[in-house]
């Protein structure tokens, strides 16, 4: 899981190590900020959802219940770096799924506003500046997934702990 | 390696699967109720989308600290809001006048709050994000009331300027 730390000591490890970083903070910055009022408020979440005229409305409910807690979930993980692979890949469906409802709904020509944030102030009407921004979100998810969470992450705590433990258990048999 | 990226789908699915449970138990045991997981109701069976009224008249709007350094029986405020947030609180001496897009006030309902407000100036406050205050108001110039005003901010704001 510690595929960014390949180059261990090397410029381009620490560069590939510190873009990770980045991108683990500002994935969680913007799921955990996004999941908030979504969690305090499912109903203004599911009128949201509905706005889209994608999903039948027996489906919108649900989906206002589950998603934002998966981004709370995914947003905690990918900042500790803990199943980093795993939860920037769940945050990467995620973003698939939000740019496919933008991408219907601004071919539908439907003026909604996103329904991504919690105030007035964040909320931006759907376009090509969201979809430019989501597919920015994607790559950073993207990256993590090809290369995990890099030196400064739970995930390589584990490995490298679990890696001494192999040695010295060698070292023992020895 | 297809070993290695099934193990991370399979972790991913329970991720998921963790958080969706933890979503829906969440719901369950929600203190202001939960949500159905199906709706009740269709979301657009009880709407009805209307364009915004089109504002014929404009009348003058007024800042709350305007308002308050008026003596109280000069003016006449009405409040647009709900009859439930008006219930809520409001504004002592105001009158409760519901604002609905659809139905615009009548003759007959202007003429009572022209009664009631004698030769005092008519003072409208309402949903600053609707803008009921100010669609109110013009209806009311429309109808013939000749001194209207609206509270700039809404019956929210008149009620912060009075703390």
């Amino acid at each position: 899981m510690t595929g960014a730390g390949s180059g261990r000591g090397s410029v381009r490890g620490w560069i590939a190590d510190g873009a990770t970083l980045a991108a683990r903070i500002a994935l969680s910055a913007t799921f955990l900020y996004a999941c908030w009022f979504k969690i305090a408020d499912p109903y203004e979440f599911a009128i949201n959802i509905a706005t889209y005229q994608i999903l039948p409305d027996s489906l919108v409910n649900v989906l206002a219940l589950t998603l934002p807690w998966l981004e709370l979930g995914a947003g905690l993980l990918v900042l500790a770096g803990a199943l980093s692979r795993e939860s920037a890949l769940a945050i990467a469906g995620m973003l698939i799924m939000f740019l496919a409802a933008i991408l219907i709904a601004m071919s539908k020509d439907l003026s909604i506003s996103c329904g991504c944030f919690a105030s007035e102030a964040a909320q931006a009407d759907i376009g090509w500046p969201k979809v430019i921004e989501d597919a920015a979100m994607l790559a950073g998810a993207a990256w993590i997934v090809a290369l995990g969470g890099g030196r400064m992450s739970v995930d390589a705590l584990v490995a490298r702990r679990r890696s001494r433990r192999q040695a010295d258990g060698i070292e023992q048999a020895r | 390696m297809l070993s290695r990226i099934l193990g991370v789908l399979g972790r991913t699915a329970l991720l998921a699967a963790l958080c969706a449970g933890a979503g829906i138990g969440y719901n369950a045991i929600r203190p202001a109720g939960g949500l159905p997981l199906v709706a009740q109701a269709g979301f657009y069976d009880n709407k009805v989308f209307v364009p915004c009224p089109e504002v014929l008249s404009e009348p003058e709007p007024l800042a709350p600290a305007r308002i308050l350094a008026w003596s109280a029986d000069s003016i006449l405020v009405v409040d647009a809001r709900s009859a439930e947030e008006y219930a809520a609180g409001h504004h002592a001496g105001a009158v409760s006048f519901p604002y609905s897009a659809l139905f615009a006030p009548g003759e007959e309902e202007i003429r009572d709050l022209s009664a009631r407000a004698q030769k005092r100036a008519i003072v409208v406050c309402g949903d600053e994000d609707i803008g009921s205050g100010r669609l109110l108001a013009a209806e009311l110039v429309e109808g013939g009331l000749p001194t209207v005003y609206y509270v700039e901010g809404g019956c929210l704001a008149l009620a912060r300027e009075r703390k």
